[in-house]
């Protein structure tokens, strides 16, 4: 009676272990437990609930930053597309544009700068890296230019506009639930269907994908405009919240980004990654930001601080998953290391 | 006449976490021997050959070699003593010279540092006289093909005067030609006092140049033969543990209807005037040297690479791929013989692997089926014996043999009425090379065309019913039934 | 044609050309405006070329310029993060003293906030050979030499809002921002009724913020005993990240009833913190003049802002930089040879508080 009980539970924290973000989520945990000792303020509803506002437009594009690691690749003006679409939407509401009109101009415009970067990597075949750090100058000039420096104030704005980054629904702040209900899609649609399972192939193997039938051009265009839609929406978002389009909003965001999505267990070099992994190293991230405000730590031990947590999460993540990788690959690694040269 | 041993290895066991890889296993080597080493996958070859190397060291065991008793911590230490290793997939550095590679970490240098390069050329000129080939010392190694840089590394080990040569699968990459030249540079070795070990699978060449052949399985010894004292079956049989009937599945007479026509096919300095056709039920085979352009061929039928001219009649609709996935939908695929960089998701799991072809027909709504993607792989384990405990591992964690299996059961999933193999069976042990056989033979006769391009010329007379046999791009003979000889093939493969 | 014909047909055709020349620079007005009608006059002082024109100055008070000069002049105004808007404000000074004299204005800078960039910018500028430069120094000791050799060419140089202190430049204009920092002190101060707690958001690292911080710190520390300053963070010069900051804040001191805010982005952050936090009652100050700033003050979300004498900074600059150009300043005989600086060498432009009854003063029309 008994055994069959402790085996169950042995069974459970197997398939726990094999869980890929367990790591993240226990570190969380453990983070969580102990931070809320130290201050006493942290585990607060309004806390809590603060912090998860300021996370919900990394978190977005976190999303999306997945999607594009996972294909090998990355996407760098993610922080730019953010300032240039609120900035879009602001300058046309104040021509005089209906708000609503607005924002579909500018995740419109969005969508092209994302469909551009598509073309180039994914049918060209340029590098991202080149690609996307073009965009990202190009797509901040663009703020820049449309509102020749100066920040664009809402001031008058419909209140169902601001009702998206500003006010609760179900006890909820809109901008968390959007980026919930947005997260749960995206880690289900990674997970079961079928073009991101393409993007997975991709990212793995991209010859082999080719020589599998999938059609790399067409999905990493695909990628890229997701991308920049998610940037996008936080960039509107991000309007609605502050009621101000400021041209240097989001500035340093896809370094963030690039790092909860690969604490959460993306591969840089692709083929490996989920959404909730990328969640959880946006959570965690912001945990330790809000801690180390609330703990009073001096900002200019700050960023160190992040900085070492982020590389002792990366390290622990990765031995623990190189752990369980060794036993099942001796083969290969035993037999054969040496560079293999091409037959011309 | 005492035997002298260049190397002795006794008791060798060695065990990794979670897997015994070599139980007490022997191998005695003598001086100017050519001894064979052979063994399925994971019979623990690679494993002893590593130990005597220096790679790793042994949980148990003694190694004399040159007499003396050794314990390398090291591959150098072991290079130093006098083993030389060439392994299977080469370890040269593409972007520079053959003397640079040759005499890498030995250069002798100047005043001021620099290189003396004048002597190093002299010197690796001195080395590739015995080789008898046109290789120049400030050629860079990336410009040679593989024949040739398998030269230079075996003129690195000699460099260093080794007296142990061990050669992994040396001639996998070889053409016929080349093999010989290799053989011929082995013999001369023999006869000037140095050993050579030689790792392979192929019987034909084993019997052909080594002295003694010694065999492993699962990890232990088996036994040891002198190659004049025994046969090819024996030794097999030794080694698979099971005695074998017969090495090739039964070729049946029974045609079906012409299933795929190529007339007039031609692409621009690569191939030209490419007929042939397919029925069902056949297997065809196209022969050749490396390089004869037969992959070509393959790829642009299939529509992966385009042509310039020349009709396709499949299924006696004249039809022009867009893409490759269009072929894929129509019934026609290609499998690579480069599996590792281009066949396989090496960090995805066994059923990602097998799916990939068919995620649009198991997914409805863009959703995929999961049920679907569980029968599917199922089927395909089953059918083809593919030895995986759980099919979400990884499939890097699978041998050779059962990572082509699953190449191929990736292409039976579309239900292909024509498959294009290129190299089915490379680098994979006897025993599944002779299930994938099997497997050949019986999808052909459910009435799958079946074409197989192979360098391996026991394959190619083997298992098919007629062989066409190309020389840079050109087809120059085709051959059925009784003419299907390899001095025939070889002719016609160089260019008569 | 004889020998003693061809001297004077070469004077004619010299003198014919010059004029040519000298009529068609005077059509060409680029930015300055308001000089169209007296550039006959000037013609003739920019036919000897610029240098050295008290004469000629004197000369041009009468044709309505307030000190003529040659409408080809130009003077530069150099930034870095050109593109914002708070430079707005200086050069629209500088642009205005311009016009007073009736000589070229022209702004320019480095797009982003690279101090190898806008040193670039600068020296490229001097190129152009100006009439003089005020320039707003990224990183002081990057400065030194560009500046020295810009003043060695004879291109006077006066900096702004971030100084290069040793680098021998005329004069430096700007806020006295440790002047700043109890200026919003003491206002702060007083609308919270002289108690409670307070916090800043701020730019660490960023000399004349830190100066603002300090001053505020002190200035509190020193008057106000039932006050104390509980935290500082760092606002990133980001909204987003700002509001993250000071949510922390108010998250870890719930008795914190003001907040001063050294950059106009902190202060939109600071915004959207109260009302997430639910802590409306929070007083704000903030700094600078932007459109969202002023709404904020005139819907009463932002208490009060520090505006910064950004026009006045340029227009200073730039009666500076003509007068020594010309030669007009002369408190101490042959300053030049005996290397005493003519100029007052630091301008306090000064601050002014905005708030709810001042604002509408403060909106600039573009």
């Amino acid at each position: 009676m008994s055994n069959t009980n402790g085996q169950a539970i042995r069974a459970f924290f197997n398939k726990m272990k094999s869980f890929r973000e367990a790591t993240i989520l226990l570190t969380i945990i453990i983070f969580s437990v102990i931070i809320s000792f130290l201050a006493p303020n942290f585990l607060t509803v309004d806390n809590l609930k603060t912090t998860a506002i300021g996370m919900s437009a990394d978190g977005i594009i976190a999303i999306g930053m997945t999607v594009a690691l996972v294909s090998g690749g990355f996407d760098l003006s993610v922080g730019s597309i953010l300032g240039v679409s609120s900035v879009i939407a602001g300058v046309a509401y104040l021509a005089g544009v209906d708000i609503w009109i607005g924002c579909l101009i500018s995740v419109a415009i969005c969508l092209l700068f994302g469909l551009f970067d598509g073309l180039l990597i994914g049918k060209v075949g340029i590098n991202p890296f080149i690609i996307t750090l073009g965009m990202m100058q190009m797509a901040r000039g663009v703020a820049y230019v449309v509102t020749t420096g100066s920040p664009q104030s809402l001031a008058s704005v419909p209140e169902a506009f601001s009702f998206l980054g500003q006010k609760d629904v179900l006890g909820l702040p809109f901008i968390v639930l959007i980026f919930i209900v947005l997260a749960v899609a995206g880690d289900i649609l990674m997970r079961k269907s079928s073009p991101f399972r393409k993007v997975f192939y991709i990212g793995s193997n991209q010859k082999a994908a080719k020589l599998s039938g999938i059609n790399v051009s067409k999905t990493k265009i695909g990628v890229y405009m997701l991308t920049a839609f998610l940037a996008s929406i936080s960039g509107l978002l991000t309007l609605s919240r502050f009621g101000v389009a400021t041209p240097t909003a989001g500035q340093g965001t896809e370094m963030r980004v690039i790092s909860a999505a690969v604490i959460g267990g993306a591969s840089l070099s692709g083929g490996q990654g989920t959404i909730l992994g990328a969640v959880l190293g946006t959570v965690l991230l912001n945990l330790i930001n809000n801690a180390l405000v609330l703990l009073k730590v001096s900002v200019y031990w700050q960023q160190l601080i992040s900085g070492l947590i982020l590389i002792l999460a990366v390290t622990i993540d990765h031995i623990s998953h190189l752990n369980k990788k060794s036993l099942k690959t001796k083969k290969s690694i035993f037999t054969s290391s040496n560079a293999v040269i091409n037959n011309k | 006449m005492k035997d002298d041993f260049v190397l002795t290895a006794e008791n060798v066991t060695k065990t990794f976490p979670g897997t015994k890889a070599l139980s007490d296993v022997k191998i005695e080597v003598k001086t100017g021997e050519v001894h064979a080493l052979v063994g399925e996958n994971g019979a623990g070859k690679s494993t002893l050959m590593n130990i005597i190397s220096g790679v790793f060291s042994p949980d148990n065991g003694s190694i004399v070699f040159k007499g003396k008793p050794v314990r390398f911590a090291n591959p150098n230490e072991a290079l130093m003593a006098g083993i030389g290793f060439v392994h299977q997939e080469l370890s040269l550095c593409p972007d520079i010279s053959v003397a640079e590679n040759i005499y890498m970490g030995r250069y002798e240098k100047g005043p001021l540092g620099i290189i003396k390069k004048k002597k190093l050329f002299a010197d690796t000129q001195e080395i590739l006289k015995m080789f008898k080939t046109g290789i120049k010392p400030e050629e860079k190694v990336g410009d040679l093909n593989i024949a040739e840089q398998q030269i230079v590394e075996i003129a690195k080990s000699l460099s260093l005067k080794c007296k142990l040569l061990i050669l992994d699968e040396p001639t996998s990459s070889l053409s016929d030609s080349e093999t010989e030249i290799l053989f011929e540079i082995i013999r001369k070795l023999r006869s000037d006092g140095i050993s050579v070990l030689y790792i392979s699978h192929r019987m034909a060449e084993i019997f052909d140049v080594c002295d003694r052949v010694t065999v492993l399985r699962d990890g232990y010894y088996i036994n040891t033969f002198n190659v004049s004292d025994v046969t090819p079956k024996q030794v097999v049989e030794n080694m698979v543990g099971r005695e074998l009937n017969d090495f090739y599945p039964q070729k049946s007479q029974e045609r079906g209807e012409t299933i795929l026509e190529v007339k007039d096919f031609c692409q621009k300095d690569v191939f030209e005037n490419i007929n042939f056709s397919l029925r069902r039920g056949e297997i065809l085979g196209f022969s050749g040297l490396i390089g004869s352009g037969r992959t070509e061929v393959a790829r642009a039928v299939c529509g992966i690479d385009h042509f310039d001219s020349g009709e396709i009649i499949y299924r006696e609709n004249c039809v022009s791929f867009k893409n490759y996935a269009e072929a894929i939908r129509q019934g026609i695929c290609y499998l690579t013989e480069d599996r590792k960089q281009q066949g396989l998701f090496l960090n995805l799991s066994v059923k990602d692997n097998v799916n990939v072809t068919i995620i649009d027909k198991i997914s409805k709504r863009l959703m995929i089926a999961s049920k679907k993607e569980a029968e599917n792989v199922k089927e395909y384990v089953k059918k083809l014996n593919i030895k995986v405990s759980d099919v979400a591992q990884q499939i890097n964690s699978l041998s050779g043999g059962n990572q082509q299996k699953t190449m191929i059961a990736k292409w039976l999933s579309i239900d292909p009425r024509v498959i294009f193999m290129d190299e089915p069976t490379r680098g994979i042990d006897v025993g599944a090379k002779a299930e994938i056989h099997n497997m050949l033979r019986t999808l052909a006769n459910a009435g799958i065309g079946i074409v197989i391009i192979s360098s391996e010329l026991p394959e190619i007379i083997g298992m098919c019913d007629r062989v066409l046999v190309m020389h840079e791009g050109r087809i120059t003979g085709e051959v059925q039934g009784d003419e299907m000889t390899e001095k025939n093939i070889i002719l016609m493969a160089s260019g008569q | 044609m004889k020998k003693w014909l061809l001297k004077p047909i070469y004077l004619l055709i010299i003198v014919v050309m010059a004029m040519g020349l000298v009529l068609s620079g005077c059509s060409s007005t680029a930015q300055v405006s308001d000089s169209a009608a007296e550039q006959e006059e000037p013609a003739e002082a920019a036919a000897a070329q610029v240098e050295d024109e008290a004469p000629a100055a004197a000369e041009a008070q009468d044709t309505g310029a307030a000190f003529g000069a040659d409408p080809n002049e130009e003077y530069y105004m150099v930034t870095f993060l050109s593109g914002i808007e708070y430079w707005k404000g200086c050069y629209k000074g500088f642009e205005a003293a311009g016009k007073l004299y009736g000589v070229k204005t022209i702004y320019g800078g480095a797009a982003e906030y690279d101090v190898n960039q806008a040193v670039t910018v600068f020296e490229q500028i001097i190129a152009n050979k100006p009439a003089g430069i005020a320039v707003s120094c990224i990183n002081p000791d990057a400065y030194i030499e560009p500046i020295k050799k810009a003043m060695d060419a004879g291109i006077p140089v006066v900096t702004f809002d971030a100084d290069s202190p040793n680098s021998g430049r005329y004069a430096f204009l700007a806020t006295g921002n440790v002047a700043a920092g109890e200026t919003a002190a003491k206002y702060l101060a007083d609308a919270l009724g002289g108690e409670g707690d307070v916090a800043v958001v701020t730019l660490p690292g960023q000399l004349n913020h830190e100066e603002r911080c300090a001053g505020f710190v002190d200035y509190i520390e020193a008057n106000y005993p039932n006050m104390k300053v509980v935290q500082t963070a760092n606002g990133g010069g980001e909204q987003t990240t700002a509001a993250t900051a000071a949510s922390g804040i108010l998250q870890a001191n719930p008795s914190v009833k003001g907040l001063f805010c050294t950059d106009a982005t902190s202060g939109v952050g600071a915004v959207a913190a109260i009302s997430e936090t639910n802590r409306t009652d929070v007083k704000i100050v903030s700094f600078d003049t932007d459109k969202g700033t002023l709404d904020a003050i005139k819907a009463g979300t932002i208490e009060a802002s520090i505006a910064q004498g950004t026009w006045n900074m340029g227009f200073w600059a730039f009666q500076q930089l003509f007068q020594l150009k010309h030669d007009l300043i002369n408190p101490t005989e042959g300053w030049e040879e005996k290397g005493i600086n003519p100029l007052p060498p630091y301008i306090d432009t000064g601050v002014n508080v905005v708030t709810k009854d001042n604002v509408d003063a403060f909106y600039v029309s573009e």
